[in-house]
């Protein structure tokens, strides 16, 4: 990064035909398929999928997070205006740490748990001082309790020593927020930032993460499995099935315009809280096994409304507009996936 | 509901169950005293632990279930809801006895289930209720094939017969959804997540017990197999009258499974309706902060106007006087510190412990 970053105005994440193949058992399987997406500053993106859709495994990849000796990753990724693929490795993996970071579903994990919890974050920003600025540890320690009260901890001074083990897991999911902030990154991805806690801290952590975007102006990427959170809470939601993303629309009226049948059974899968007694539908079946992928659409055998030519003919990328994009040869009339709620 | 051992019955038995013991298993009326009595009572919960304290050789007490109540009628299902630490888990193992709760009572079908310091520790093999973990793979043993599973709570229950025993597990897997001829040789790790919980269920019900408890049933399990077990859950229920207990902390969940709701926190029970009357018009500021914070339906939701609840759940090691959930309660008034708030109906079936409810007459 010799060169200085020009104030970046586009997209700060943006991904580009990824293609991810791991080599196990002598072949290699081709585990995501052409995969792109862009996020603008300050916006919320949603990768929304069942379990080995490929969603966690795209954004280790966008991080340079996957073991070169067993997947091949191709595809373009720019991070902050960079194309990572331009940079050596060494300053890529420096590029990376400054500019992204990424939270687990697991809080526990993510923390030494033989370390107390405000000396976690005291390092991260030792480790990043002398970059921009150079901090003296009692600078370090002052501000690393200012970003545990940015992250809604309350008594800081008092938690600062407390032990992992001691906090309940939303506090330390807290802690894990605040290390990503104190590494200065401005795009923050979350694994199931919220899947293991409670329905009422699951709603706290989505609203700091709403704060920090609107008061810091962090960048999110959020995979979860719930589109009902999604919905809620990002801009931009992208569908994701066996590798692929199926379909990519704007959260608002997300029900009204879904076209793609796979987007429709995600609908209908979620119990609803909102109707009297109404059971979710189940989508029949289960994903493919990446190594012996179906004919054609990748989604077809389970698949509701799917026709002759859906096991022959692989769906290419059907644009509708510049923010709806879905796979599908027979799409689903826009507004249908609501229509069918009504029996 | 045949298959109750004359052993459970006796051994633990009170002052209070005068049941015919040696008849019981033979004739299930026998036990039955009222028809329109509730299936299962629980009165006055209480159950306690000591931990260790913040200093050294100090103890502290968990005060982790304060005096709950509540009923489930035949064939009824009735949830319990509450966050991390709010006592639900802690009342489905005193309906095991495992550990038994401390003091209270709890009757099941006419006999009064053991309570109190010297009531025997049994297992989940306790004839007449059984539970569904959260984690299947957890609760089978990986080195057991899903027939053997299945058929050891009928050995445990004494059917001796080795044909009748295969009969009621062919016939159990059949009714869980589970093609007896492909699955019963295969192993836990040979199973799907969605496969494992269903011969979690089919091992809970092939000794046809009176109460099911199922504690978060689905939370461990992906979107699309979250859905085919509910629904075989929901079918299950209609086929064989199940009464059951579920434990959630989804209300998405709980409101297509439950017939009536009992919000916990902090070991006291702030609320229990019936589930759309719950939903419609919740009274405690507890239960509308959880309604609130779940993300509006996408068929059409309803946007409920967010209650934030801040703070952290109090310890139980030192809970708040009065009402439990008045330090992080927007509506809490001097009162609050000082009286407990005791259950009190404001519709029929619906009973809100709170001083200040939102709703006073729920329509």
């Amino acid at each position: 990064m010799t060169q200085p970053t020009p104030a970046v105005t586009g997209p700060v994440v943006r991904v580009e035909d990824l293609n991810i193949k791991v080599h196990a058992g002598g072949e290699w399987t081709h585990l995501v398929r052409d995969v792109s997406y862009t996020v603008d500053p300050g916006d919320c993106l949603a990768i929304v999928g069942e379990s080995g859709a490929g969603k966690s495994i795209t954004i280790r990849a966008v991080l340079g997070l996957l073991d070169p000796h067993k997947f091949q990753v191709t595809g373009k990724v720019w991070l902050g205006g960079t194309e990572l693929g331009t940079l050596r490795p060494a300053a890529r993996r420096a590029h990376v740490t400054r500019h992204a970071s990424l939270v687990f579903q697991d809080p526990s994990r993510s923390l030494n748990p033989i370390m107390r919890v405000g000396p976690q974050i005291t390092e991260t920003l030792l480790a990043g001082s002398g970059k921009q600025e150079k901090l003296t540890r009692a600078q370090a320690r002052e501000r690393s309790i200012d970003l545990m009260r940015a992250v809604g901890i309350g008594a800081p001074e008092e938690r600062y020593h407390a032990y992992p083990h001691e906090l309940s897991g939303g506090m330390k999911q807290r802690i894990v927020i605040a290390i990503a902030l104190a590494c200065g990154s401005q795009v923050m991805f979350c694994d199931e930032p919220t899947s293991a806690l409670d329905v009422t801290t699951q709603a706290q952590i989505m609203d700091l993460l709403d704060d920090l975007r609107a008061k810091r102006g962090i960048t999110t990427v959020v995979i979860t499995h719930d589109l009902a959170l999604a919905v809620s809470r990002a801009e931009q939601v992208i569908v994701m099935y066996a590798g692929q993303v199926v379909e990519a629309l704007p959260a608002a009226r997300l029900a009204a315009s879904a076209r793609m049948p796979y987007t429709e059974a995600l609908i209908y899968a979620a119990p609803d809280p909102d109707s009297e007694g109404g059971l979710p539908r189940p989508i029949e079946g289960r994903p493919p096994d990446p190594r012996f992928p179906p004919p054609g659409c990748s989604f077809q055998p389970r698949c509701g409304h799917a026709e002759a030519d859906c096991a022959v003919q692989a769906p290419g990328l059907t644009v509708v507009d510049a923010n709806h994009s879905l796979r599908c040869l027979h799409p689903l009339a826009a507004g249908s996936a609501l229509e069918a709620a009504r029996p | 509901m045949t298959s109750q051992t004359p052993a459970s019955a006796s051994g633990q038995a009170t002052s209070e169950d005068t049941g015919p013991v040696a008849g019981a298993a033979v004739d299930p009326t026998a036990t039955e005293p009222r028809a329109d009595a509730p299936l299962l009572q629980v009165t006055d919960l209480v159950q306690e632990f000591t931990v260790k304290g913040s200093k050294p050789f100090q103890k502290g007490r968990v005060s982790a279930v304060a005096g709950v109540s509540f009923g489930i009628a035949r064939g009824e299902t009735l949830a319990l809801v509450g966050e991390t630490g709010s006592g639900k888990s802690t009342v489905a193992r005193a309906l095991l006895a495992s550990p038994p709760a401390l003091s209270g009572s709890i009757t099941l079908n006419g006999r009064a289930l053991p309570v109190g310091k010297n009531a025997k520790h049994t297992g989940t093999g306790r004839a007449g209720v059984q539970m569904v973990f959260q984690d299947p793979f957890g609760a089978l043993d990986p080195r057991w094939t899903v027939a053997r599973s299945i058929t050891e709570p009928l050995v445990t229950a004494g059917v001796d017969s080795r044909e009748e025993r295969r009969r009621r597990v062919a016939e159990i897997m059949h009714l869980v959804g589970l093609d007896a001829s492909r699955f019963a040789g295969r192993l836990p790790r040979e199973l799907s997540g969605g496969q494992a919980q269903r011969v979690a269920i089919a091992r809970a019900l092939v000794g046809e017990p009176d109460l099911l408890i199922l504690d978060e049933p689905v939370t461990a399990l992906d979107v699309s197999v979250q859905a085919q077990i509910l629904a075989l859950l929901f079918d299950l229920r209609q086929r064989l009258s199940l009464t059951s207990l579920l434990i959630a902390h989804d209300l998405a969940v709980v409101r297509a499974l439950a017939d009536r709701i009992a919000i916990l926190y902090l070991g006291r029970i702030c609320e229990t309706a019936p589930t759309a009357e719950l939903f419609r018009s919740p009274a405690h500021p507890y239960t509308a902060a959880l309604l609130s914070a779940i993300p509006p339906g996408l068929r059409g939701g309803v946007q409920r106007e967010r209650v934030r609840i801040t703070g952290r759940q109090p310890s139980p090691l030192n809970p708040p006087s009065g009402c439990r959930f008045r330090t992080r309660c927007p509506m809490a008034q001097p009162t609050c510190a000082d009286v407990v708030p005791e259950l009190h109906d404001i519709a029929p079936g619906h009973a809100v412990a709170c001083h200040f409810p939102l709703v006073t007459e729920a329509g």
